[in-house]
């Protein structure tokens, strides 16, 4: 990141090819929506390229842009709300019933991204950092300004939903 | 469409796009750069103004800590409202320093205890809300290459409204109640309006 700051295209493109797809893994859990995920990956990349002056020397470049691609989540999903759409715990569970796809790890995947979505958007993106991307607490507690406490409580709450949602498929979580 | 193709489409579609703001701007700003302009305007600002009014620094340690305690919120909340890290901690902070100066200014007004306290309130109140609009602006404009916070506008409204209150206060402090109606309530007024302005104000960024 620190030679992509200093206008070095190529490790723009390096980096994109690092995180891209964990990038578009988090948004796709955070959000069911195919053409959300689009735009937001789309932004999230954005973001990066025009707020690289916003980047510190020796930061993490995982935490940092995870909090770009959680920030512009919340930001869509906060407008989606305003606009009322439909979209929440009933979808959610109506995706936990719908027909199975073809492969079996397709049909689990599909069971924890609907029971993910059915979890409060903070304690969503607290799980999916920390279990899905092996961010800490601290890291995500300061790339949403918040204690480390407040997100473990959070993260805590979000698997404790889950084990209730997922039964048996949730044993390995936390 | 498979699940990867439909990835591998979003994936490159997302890559054009970065690459094509890479090229349209190869340059960038660092954040501390934008900070130090920002301080730096409204202090320009002040002194530009103070000095076109004729105002003169007032004598005794109150005025000059109540003054300082001014300068270092206009400074610290700017500073803050861009710094990427946000903490409990900062934001806690600002809020007591923005706090106290605004006691400050209330309570060590007293140059004419007895004069009515709506005596220029209405001219006050503009030169407050009009010297905070460079600072302002710019401020939110800085913002907008930061993800949306409620927190980080407010901060750029203390500081900005911190200008006029700095001018009014070598200008003009009269009493308590006037001070506290015309200088410190539109002072809170411009941490509100930025609050409001930033919500319709799409961000180009969603950096820490």
């Amino acid at each position: 990141m620190e030679r992509f700051v200093q206008g070095d295209t190529r490790a723009f493109e390096a980096l994109f090819d690092r995180y891209g797809p964990k990038v578009h893994g988090f948004v796709g859990r955070m959000v069911s929506d195919a053409s959300m995920v689009d735009d937001l990956v789309q932004t999230t990349f954005l973001s990066v390229v025009r707020a690289r002056g916003r980047y510190e020397r020796g930061q993490r470049f995982a935490p940092w842009i995870f909090a770009i691609a959680a920030n512009a989540t919340r930001d869509a999903l906060r407008r989606r709300q305003r606009r009322r759409e439909v979209v929440g715990d009933d979808r959610s569970l109506a995706a936990l019933a719908a027909p199975a796809p073809v492969e079996p790890d397709a049909e689990r995947d599909r069971q924890v991204s609907a029971a993910l979505s059915a979890l409060p958007e903070p304690q969503r993106e607290a799980v999916v950092l920390h279990w899905f991307h092996g961010l800490s607490f601290r890291e995500i507690a300061a790339s949403r300004g918040t204690t480390p406490g407040a997100v473990k409580v959070r993260a805590h709450r979000g698997y404790e939903r889950l084990r209730l949602l997922l039964g048996n498929l949730a044993e390995d979580l936390e | 469409m498979t699940p990867a193709a439909q990835r591998h489409q979003t994936l490159a579609r997302a890559r054009a796009a970065a690459l094509a703001e890479c090229a349209a701007r190869p340059w960038v700003i660092p954040w501390r750069w934008m900070g130090l302009g920002l301080v730096g305007a409204g202090a320009l600002v002040a002194w530009g103004v103070a000095a076109a009014l004729g105002a003169s620094w007032p004598g005794g340690v109150v005025p000059a800590l109540t003054l300082a305690l001014l300068a270092g919120t206009h400074a610290l909340a700017l500073w803050l409202a861009l710094a990427p890290r946000r903490t409990p901690g900062r934001w806690l902070l600002i809020v007591s320093v923005g706090i106290l100066a605004m006691a400050a200014v209330i309570f060590t007004s007293n140059d004419h205890p007895h004069l009515p306290f709506t005596t220029k309130g209405a001219s006050c109140g503009m030169l407050e809300l009009a010297l905070s609009v460079v600072p302002a602006a710019l401020g939110l404009l800085a913002l907008r290459f930061a993800a949306p916070s409620p927190m980080r506008a407010a901060m750029v409204g203390l500081g900005s409204g911190a200008v006029g209150v700095f001018v009014l206060y070598l200008e003009c402090s009269p009493n308590a109640a006037h001070v506290g109606l015309f200088h410190v309530v539109p002072w809170l007024f411009v941490v509100g309006i930025s609050v409001a302005l930033q919500r319709v104000i799409p961000p180009r960024s969603y950096a820490p």
